[in-house]
């Protein structure tokens, strides 16, 4: 859900919360690929 | 013989409670157990500032937010207690909510103890923040936070979308003043800022039944266990993706 909704609001968002968000996304895409992962389930 | 088919009732449910009562305090047990692990550290992670309850403990912060400022917040937890007890807050959802903490932080310890460190917050990030649970990535440091609900999983869900949206849409995700990130393996007390944060749900009925069901050992895992992760992982899996 996160993922997908990012973009957007990215988008639609003044400078400071943009980049507040992009720093949010950069977590969530690591997290997305650590948790995710076969080695964890 | 309805008295003694009575008296017989109230001891099987006292029975009930008494066991439910001894397996909370192994699952306090238990975590204190993981807490004493971080304390103590790894090869990998050095040591860790977590209470007895895994819980990040705020007075090492001294160094990063100041003397004053750590009491301050020390204070603030103290008295958002007192008036609790004052008010006699909820206490049976209160002590739910509390097993639920224990629960999780157990479960995610288990689970994913080899690639993550699962703390609970400190008592200011609890209750200023909104945020349960962090979870440290060891091997890229990465931080995210959880917090939970104790309900029914169809009835919240609608409410638990709306919250983790609007925390991280909205607000850019949460913060932790006494947050933790690792380097080269050795903690470092510091603020954070912009970390994702999911919810994790479990009906009170759920949550009771997971501790009765709770192998009360680091290495061992009941199957209930196994369920109660694999919905876990489907939570944060809908709200990540």
């Amino acid at each position: 859900m996160l993922e997908r909704e990012l973009p957007r609001v990215i988008s639609g968002a003044n400078s400071e919360k943009a980049e507040n968000l992009k720093r949010l996304s950069g977590h969530l895409a690591l997290f997305k690929e650590s948790i995710f992962t076969s080695e964890i389930q | 013989m309805i008295m003694k088919s009575f008296e017989s009732f109230l001891t099987e449910e006292r029975l009930e409670r008494l066991n439910f009562e001894t397996k909370v305090k192994r699952l306090n047990g238990l975590v204190s157990q993981m807490g004493e692990g971080y304390r103590k550290g790894s090869e990998r992670v050095k040591r860790l500032p977590v209470d007895s309850s895994c819980r990040i403990m705020m007075e090492p912060f001294r160094q990063v937010h100041g003397e004053e400022e750590v009491k301050a917040d020390i204070d603030y937890v103290k008295d958002r207690e007192r008036k609790w007890q004052e008010e006699d807050h909820e206490r049976e959802q209160e002590s739910i909510g509390e097993q639920f903490e224990l629960l999780k932080t157990a479960i995610f310890n288990k689970y994913l103890g080899e690639r993550f460190i699962v703390v609970r917050s400190s008592f200011y990030d609890d209750y200023k923040n909104g945020v349960d649970n962090v979870m440290v990535d060891i091997q890229n440091g990465n931080v995210v936070c959880a917090f939970d609900e104790v309900g029914d999983d169809s009835f919240f869900k609608k409410l638990k979308e709306e919250k983790v949206s609007a925390k991280n849409l909205e607000e850019g995700g949460s913060s932790l003043k006494y947050g933790i990130k690792l380097k080269d393996g050795h903690p470092v007390a510091t603020r954070l800022q912009n970390l994702p944060i999911f919810c994790l749900s479990l009906s009170a009925d759920k949550i009771r039944e997971g501790i009765q069901e709770m192998e009360f050992s680091v290495n061992k895992k009941s199957s209930a266990e196994d369920k109660m992760f694999e919905v876990f992982m489907e939570e944060l899996k809908s709200q990540v993706i």
